[in-house]
């Protein structure tokens, strides 16, 4: 086990953590004080539209530009993901009609499946899937 | 288990939806649409110019509906979501799932679009301003509630979870929103309390813009969730024909 060095008693190193903390905590509050300060004289409270020619110093343009292609790609790129979740159910629905139509009627309804073919001990309460309370 | 019927009903009627459902959402769709072009149209020739910015200010016309479509988003996620964890009915779990998604999705715009105009209005791309950092913080918690999701299959467990994490994460908005008012910040103070207001035509157009973006939410968010509320409905018709298949490859052991 480490020991601590004699001249490093318990007192001190909680006064040199007291001292350290108390540091931070000065330092972090001053930091936050000066922030607000700054921000409460940079902040925006109306917007005023321009009456003559437009003069920019930064062409905002570009950025303008950048900014809608950016909204139009997510939209485009959710509407897309959407279409394709849709497609591929379309094809899994048209993978089990075919398996179901591959099982005869017994898959159909109860009105066209014999009662022998539908058996209540294969099948747990209505509305909970396989698995789902396990 | 489902029954198979049963299973085949319930697809039946969450791919076949009614001619009322069919025709809100043609409506819907048609309205964002002329809603979209109305909003493009405004904001190009209409919105004037700001003062101080420039042309820059007209990420404004998308960046605050992005906000409010985020807001919307994660609150349908979250309502939705206490929903499941109180019926556990599928369909809640659904529209939790497209509430996460498309709030995701505007809170990625919000947060793109934002730097883009702080370039310019204050000459940095970021800064951890409270508002800026309580959005990034929502986008993370959601985002961490869609990766939860896409881990592979989907059990009552990820269910819970997830909803949990919506629950959480709707805590969040309250800060975002009030963020500029208790804690200052360099974010811009211009329509909610406190601002000094907008010009009319630049007001008129953000109306327009907010309209279109409300129709966009629910036309997303409507789309999204009978998406994933079909899925589920083909996961349950595929374990109900998974265990008919099972019945006829095994008719022996049935009987025994």
């Amino acid at each position: 086990m480490i020991q601590p060095p004699p001249n490093l008693t318990h007192t001190t190193v909680h006064r040199r953590l007291q001292v350290t903390f108390r540091a931070a905590a000065m330092v972090a509050g001053s930091f936050l004080t000066g922030t607000i300060a700054l921000a409460q004289d940079d902040r925006a409270t109306s917007f005023v539209a321009v009456d003559g020619p437009i003069t920019e110093s930064i062409p905002g343009g570009p950025l303008l530009a950048t900014a809608y292609i950016l909204v139009w790609v997510l939209l485009l790129g959710l509407v897309l993901g959407i279409q394709r979740s849709h497609q591929k159910n379309t094809e899994k629905l048209q993978e089990l009609q075919t398996r179901i139509q591959s099982l005869g009627p017994t898959a159909r309804s109860p009105e066209t499946s014999s009662p022998e073919t539908s058996s209540p001990e294969t099948s747990s309460p209505e509305g909970t899937p396989q698995g789902e309370n396990s | 288990m489902l029954q198979p019927h049963k299973a085949v009903a319930a697809a039946d009627q969450t791919t076949n939806p009614g001619k009322l459902s069919r025709g809100i959402w043609i409506t819907l769709w048609a309205v964002t649409l002329v809603g979209m072009v109305a909003t493009l149209c405004a904001i190009a020739f209409w919105a004037p110019v700001e003062l101080q910015m420039g042309i820059v200010q007209k990420i404004f016309y998308v960046h605050v509906p992005s906000a409010y479509a985020m807001y919307l988003g994660f609150f349908v996620s979250a309502v939705a979501s206490a929903i499941y964890l109180k019926t556990h009915h599928p369909r809640a779990d659904a529209w939790g799932q497209a509430g996460a998604e498309v709030g995701v999705l505007f809170c990625a715009i919000v947060l793109l679009t934002g730097p883009l105009w702080a370039r310019k209005a204050w000459g940095l791309w970021w800064t951890w301003d409270p508002r800026l950092t309580t959005t990034m913080l929502a986008g993370m918690v959601f985002a961490a509630y869609l990766a939860l999701r896409s881990l592979g299959t989907t059990g009552e467990v990820e269910r819970r979870f997830s909803a949990g994490i919506a629950i959480v994460g709707i805590l969040d908005i309250p800060l975002i929103h009030y963020s500029v008012q208790r804690w200052q910040g360099q974010h811009p103070q211009v329509i909610s309390k406190g601002g000094g207001g907008l010009d009319p035509t630049m007001g008129a157009t953000l109306g327009i813009s907010m309209a279109t973006f409300t129709a966009l939410v629910a036309l997303l968010l409507w789309t999204r969730a009978r998406s994933l509320a079909e899925n589920q409905s083909i996961t349950e018709l595929t374990w109900a024909v998974e265990d008919l298949e099972h019945e006829a490859a095994h008719p022996v052991q049935e009987t025994q």
